[in-house]
C-alpha cells in the first residue's frame, strides 16, 4: 500500500506540476507542445494517488519489494527517458544555430564585397561622365565609358537601379 | 590548384596580424579566410583595418562550426582545396606548398603536416601518451598509419571540403580523418616543422584535454561504425 502521506505528498507534486505549466505557458516561457509531457506526468501522479492498486500489481509484478519503491522506479525511468530526449533535441538546436550564424556571417561577407564593388563601380560611372561632361573628346561625347573594374553583374545592376 | 587557407580565429588579436602577413608574404598565389568566430577581442578590428579577407561570426560557435564556415565558403567560391592555418603562427606558410604538391602528386584527399615526419620528438608526458594512443586506435580501426594525428595541419581536397561544408557533427580533429580514411578518402603526410604558438591562450587546459580524449576516442572507436 502507499502510505496517506505519500499520496498526498504526490498530489501537491502534481498540483505544483500542472501551476508551474500554467504560469509558463501564460508567460510565453513554454510551448504548448512542449507542455503535454508535463501535464501527463502531472496526471499519472494523480492516478497513481488516487488508485495506489496500480502501483501494488506493477509492484507485485516486477517483484519490487513495495509499492511505494515502484512509484520511484517509474519515476526516475519516466525522467531518464526525457532526459536523453531533451539532449537529442539540445544537439539539434546546437547545430541549427550554429548553421545559422555561419549564414549570417556568411552572408555578410558576401554583402560587404558587393557593396565594395557597387560603390567602386559608381565612383568609375561618376568619374566618366564628369570626363565626358568637362573634359569632352570631340568623337567619344555620346559614350560613357565603361567602368573598368565593375563586372558586368554589378553594372546591370547598377542600370536597374538607375 | 586553387587553394584556400582557413584561419579559424578565436579571440586572436595578438597574433594574427602576423600570421596572415607571414602567409601572404611567404604565399602570395594561395588565398585566406579568416573565420573570426565571435571573438570578444578586437580580432574582428584586426580584420577590417588590414583588410582582411574575413567571415565574422555574430556568436562564438566552436572550431568545428567556425572550421565550416571556412569549407562552406571554399566550397561555394570554387576551390579545389582549403587547408587549416592557425592564426596562433605554429604553422608554417613554407609547409603549404609541399602539401599542395603532395596532394597532387600523390591525388590524396587529405594532406597532413607531420612533426613526427620532419623529425621532431614525440611530446613528451601525458600529450605524447595521448598522441600514440589516438595514432593506434586509428590504424587499429582503419588500418592507416599516421605518424602526428594531432597536427592541426591539413590539407583537404574538394571531395573532402564537401564532406566537412556539409557535415552534421564534423570536427577537424583525428576522427574525422579516420572516418574519412575508412570511407576510402586517401590520407598521406609530409614533414612539418612547427612554432611555439605566438601569443594568445591555447585551448588546451587539463579539462578540456580530457574532454577532447575522450571524445575522439569515442568517436574512433565506437561512432565510426554508424556513420
Amino acid at each position: 500500500m502507499l502510505s496517506i502521506s505519500l499520496r498526498i505528498l504526490l498530489v501537491v507534486g502534481a498540483v505544483l506540476v500542472f501551476a508551474g505549466i500554467a504560469s509558463r505557458v501564460k508567460r510565453s516561457r513554454m510551448q504548448m507542445q512542449d507542455s503535454l509531457f508535463w501535464l501527463i506526468l502531472g496526471a499519472l501522479l494523480v492516478v497513481m494517488s488516487l488508485c495506489p492498486d496500480i502501483a501494488v500489481f506493477f509492484a507485485r509484478l516486477f517483484q519490487v519489494q513495495s509499492p511505494t519503491n515502484f512509484v520511484f522506479l517509474a519515476a526516475i525511468a519516466i525522467l531518464l527517458v526525457k532526459q536523453f530526449d531533451d539532449a537529442s533535441q539540445i544537439s539539434q538546436l546546437k547545430q541549427r544555430v550554429n548553421q545559422l550564424t555561419q549564414e549570417v556571417g556568411l552572408s555578410a561577407t558576401e554583402d560587404a564585397r558587393r557593396d565594395a564593388a557597387l560603390a567602386e563601380a559608381r565612383a568609375d560611372a561618376l568619374a566618366g561622365e564628369l570626363i565626358a561632361e568637362y573634359a569632352p573628346e570631340p568623337e567619344q561625347k555620346e559614350q560613357v565609358p565603361p567602368a573598368p573594374n565593375a563586372s558586368s553583374v554589378v553594372r546591370e545592376e547598377l542600370e536597374q537601379a538607375d | 590548384m586553387r587553394v584556400l587557407a582557413i584561419i579559424p580565429a578565436y579571440n586572436e588579436e595578438a597574433c594574427l596580424a602576423g600570421t596572415v602577413s607571414g602567409l601572404v608574404r611567404t604565399c602570395p598565389d594561395i588565398d585566406y579566410l579568416v573565420v573570426n568566430d565571435g571573438s570578444r577581442d578586437n580580432t574582428d578590428a584586426i580584420c577590417v583595418e588590414g583588410g582582411f579577407p574575413h567571415v565574422t561570426l555574430p556568436i562564438n560557435t566552436g572550431l568545428a562550426s567556425g572550421f565550416q564556415t571556412g569549407m562552406k565558403y571554399a566550397l561555394r567560391h570554387g576551390y579545389d582545396a582549403a587547408v587549416q592555418f592557425d592564426a596562433d603562427g605554429q604553422h608554417l606558410p613554407e609547409t603549404l606548398p609541399v602539401m599542395i604538391e603532395a596532394m597532387e602528386r600523390e591525388r590524396a584527399d587529405i594532406v597532413i603536416g607531420s612533426r613526427a615526419l620532419a623529425g621532431e620528438s614525440e611530446p613528451e608526458g601525458l600529450r605524447g601518451v595521448g598522441s600514440r594512443f589516438i595514432a593506434g586506435i586509428m590504424r587499429l580501426t582503419t588500418g592507416t598509419r599516421i605518424t602526428d594525428p594531432t597536427s592541426g595541419l591539413r590539407l583537404y581536397s574538394l571531395r573532402a571540403i564537401e564532406v566537412f561544408a556539409k557535415a552534421f557533427d564534423l570536427a577537424p580533429e583525428p576522427d574525422a580523418v579516420a572516418l574519412l580514411a575508412r570511407k576510402g578518402y586517401k590520407v598521406v603526410e609530409v614533414p612539418a616543422r612547427m612554432q611555439e604558438r605566438q601569443g594568445g591562450v591555447s585551448y588546451l587546459n587539463a579539462g578540456n584535454a580530457i574532454r577532447y580524449m575522450a571524445r575522439t576516442s569515442v568517436s574512433i572507436l565506437l561512432f565510426q561504425w554508424f556513420r
